[in-house]
């Protein structure tokens, strides 16, 4: 153990308080010897630290630069030795909360004790990448580097597992008026056999719909992408199901709620029965501004409804694209659908459903009229 | 006397004579291995895409000289209001950092000062001590970031000096309050309905946008009840892109849009919405003067005594791609120029308005005539 002696009274005219650091005795324990959490190296220290005349100064200074200003100090709340007598402990408790750092042990954040290389690292990590609560409800998911091994499945199986971690319950949970979004960077997340599971009121922004791909290669039932509730906004990725081999391969597949695409391509490419690019059931439906649902192989759709509820289909200047039909609309939707592509085949209309369109057209730029 | 061991790199760069003594006492670090800083040094300027710019000796900080690799790194940690160093002038690059400094140059990081980004407010929704989202923090933390923008001097935004507020997802309610977001300042959420920007604002709009600039990729909710209350006030060239607006309170007038400037604006993927039981009229948008050009969106009032998808009082509007719907006329042209092409129009025209290749609510073909 090294020991560190604090000694001095600095005052802070602009503050006009004097904070006193005389004799404060700290341990510094090697940081090396850290057991499991990064922050646990100091656990050991026993004598919280006032801080010193520079970290006087850079407190002082903090609430004059920056915008953002942390919510007022509360003592004790999430560290005990925190007491709110600086001007940085507003800014420590909102780095607790933030999860960057859960403290030094015990309850305490050892505010006066040096930060060591490895702490620092983990530190700098989190803030980059994001915790539980940073950035706020923002799952921030960026692909590994290709040269780690498998990147592409790596990658998917991290977007899986981040996905996961979202809180199904409690005042986190997503909800109408608490939404969270997946931020996705440029790259390809190979699910491998998975199913991407996204609860409602999650969207996912990718980086373009060629530069951020989620893929997988199933076989009997296979989901790439599942929505059962609330509102699902996709923008500007692909989603892809490129291996069912046994009865269905879906790209997306919705079990209630409403589905927004909006620069998205959806596509089911296999040998499976039915190749669908979006399955809906009892699920409304909007694709805007260059979307498209693209399916073949075995009998494929574009777009496949059903379900016993009424629901819209809302398709404007996009495209859909089926071997057998672009839509087949098995469920009565309604379907509103504008200056957009519809390719290989015809419209396909059952039960108590309505198409409504307008400027539409084929492969060749045809008209296509409404079933 | 201060005795430190194994400090990490930074101790290494500075000799015990270029170390302040702004403790008031005499400070010796002892030298970790000579060959640790250098090593880190190297691998820094290598990895890193982006180089700091040349480092001027004693700017910001009096006591970097730039004599190590740190050093134009530490220049730029201050110029981005990171840090404002230990006092005196000084930046004490071979001190430790204590974990009380730490966290606020990390929450800084993260959240943002007035330089860094460089010309971007971040803004991010907050949540009570229970987790649950607390609106009206949020709101306020929007509003404050908006007055935190400088209005005079070298930063102040201009024409070669855009600003963005950034928003992440979440509910941000704005009260009474009613702010002008400046000109050449642009405003983008992280999605429609994933952020809300809503309040319950008098008579007037929720938000005043100065022009030259962008709002994006966000919903905006006024439910005022005053006797008129509009969406956004454009008062400048604007670009809007991917917003929604809802307008309900108001016992006179709702209008999501308000436009009234001499330039030219310009909506895309723009959802409109006016209702609620105003005894004048609802309106999508009421163009006072200037230039609106529209492709792709929804025009939309309904309830109250009257429902127009755009009242025209004056300026022009060249409309593609739309879907306008009033509940007594799509489109009110009183004093202006109204040119249509590739809408559907729900309900009649009222004044002169020239159409071409429009459809009605049952998807009727119109080629050059008004439903």
């Amino acid at each position: 153990m090294v020991k560190v002696r604090r000694i001095g009274t600095i005052a802070i005219a602009s503050f006009g308080l004097a904070i006193s650091a005389a004799l404060a005795q700290v341990s510094v324990p090697p940081a090396r010897n850290a057991p499991t959490s990064p922050a646990s190296a100091a656990a050991s220290q026993s004598v919280p630290s006032q801080g010193d005349v520079s970290a006087a100064a850079e407190g002082l200074i903090a609430s004059a630069l920056s915008v953002y200003t942390p919510p007022a100090c509360v003592p004790g709340v999430p560290f005990t030795d925190i007491h709110c007598t600086t001007g940085f402990d507003a800014w420590i408790e909102q780095f607790g909360r933030d999860g960057i750092s859960s403290g030094c042990g015990g309850g305490l954040y050892c505010p006066g004790t040096p930060v060591t290389r490895d702490q620092m690292a983990v530190f700098i990590e989190r803030a980059m990448r994001g915790t539980a609560n940073w950035p706020p409800h923002t799952v921030l998911v960026y692909h590994h580097p290709m040269g780690e091994g498998n990147s592409n499945v790596n990658s998917g199986n991290e977007l899986i597992s981040l996905v996961a971690a979202i809180p199904g319950s409690g005042p986190e949970a997503p909800a109408n008026g608490n939404p969270w979004v997946v931020k996705l960077g440029p790259g390809t997340w190979d699910l491998g056999s998975s199913t991407l599971f996204l609860p409602g009121w999650v969207s996912i922004e990718g980086s373009g719909m060629d530069e951020t791909v989620i893929t997988s290669a199933t076989s009997g039932i296979a989901v790439t992408l599942s929505v059962s509730s609330g509102v699902t906004t996709l923008t500007r990725l692909t989603v892809q199901n490129f291996g069912g081999t046994g009865t269905g391969a879906y790209a997306i597949q919705m079990n209630g709620g409403r589905l927004v695409v909006d620069r998205v391509f959806v596509e089911a490419v296999g040998s499976a029965t039915y190749q669908l690019g979006i399955y809906a059931a009892d699920s409304a439906i909007e694709m805007y501004n260059e979307s498209g649902a693209f399916a073949s192989g075995g009998v494929s759709f574009g777009i496949y409804t059903e379900g016993s509820q009424y629901h819209a289909l809302t398709i404007h200047h996009s495209l859909v694209e089926g071997l057998n039909n672009p839509i087949y609309n098995n469920a009565g939707y309604e379907v509103d659908m504008v200056d957009s592509g519809v390719y290989d085949s015809s419209l396909a209309n059952f039960g108590a459903g309505v198409f409504k369109c307008i400027g539409n057209y084929d492969r060749n730029m045809n008209a296509v009229t409404c079933p | 006397m201060r005795t430190l061991s194994g400090i990490g790199i930074a101790a290494v760069v500075l000799s015990v004579a270029q170390v302040p003594a702004v403790f008031g006492q005499a400070i010796k670090e002892s030298q970790p291995p000579a060959t640790q800083p250098a090593v880190s040094v190297v691998l820094e300027g290598a990895l890193g895409p982006y180089t700091a710019p040349t480092c001027v000796p004693g700017v910001p900080f009096a006591d970097i000289t730039c004599t190590t690799g740190f050093d134009a790194w530490i220049e730029q940690f201050g110029r981005d209001g990171i840090s404002t160093g230990c006092g005196g002038g000084d930046y004490c690059p071979g001190t430790p950092v204590t974990r009380d400094q730490m966290a606020v140059f990390i929450e800084r990081a993260m959240r943002g000062t007035a330089n860094w980004p460089a010309h971007t407010q971040l803004v991010w929704a907050l949540k009570n001590a229970d987790a649950t989202p607390n609106p009206t923090g949020s709101g306020q933390a929007l509003l404050a970031a908006i007055t935190a923008i400088p209005t005079s001097g070298n930063d102040a935004p201009s024409a070669s000096n855009p600003w963005l507020v950034k928003l992440g997802p979440g509910i941000y309610d704005l009260g009474s309050a009613q702010p002008n977001l400046p000109a050449y300042v642009s405003m983008e959420g992280s999605g429609v309905e994933v952020t809300t920007i809503q309040s319950s604002s008098g008579t007037g709009p929720l938000m005043t946008c100065k022009g030259n600039a962008n709002v994006s990729f966000l919903t905006v909710i006024n439910v005022g009840t005053a006797s008129q209350a509009s969406g956004l006030w454009l008062s400048g060239p604007t670009r809007l892109s991917h917003v929604g607006v809802r307008v309900s309170g108001a016992s006179g007038i709702n209008s999501a849009l308000v436009v009234n400037e001499t330039g030219t604006i310009t909506l895309n993927n723009v959802r409109l919405e006016a209702s609620g039981g105003g005894t004048s009229s609802n309106r999508g948008i009421e163009l006072q003067a200037g230039t609106v050009t529209a492709h792709v969106g929804d025009y939309i009032a309904s309830g109250g005594s009257f429902g127009y998808g755009i009242v025209l009082f004056a300026g022009t509007a060249q409309i593609f791609d739309v879907t306008l719907e009033g509940s007594t006329n799509a489109i009110d042209n009183i004093g202006g120029t109204a040119d249509v092409a590739g809408s559907q129009l729900t309900s009649t025209v009222s004044g002169t308005v020239t159409c071409a290749g429009v459809y009605d609510g049952s998807f009727g073909f119109h080629a050059s005539t008004c439903p």
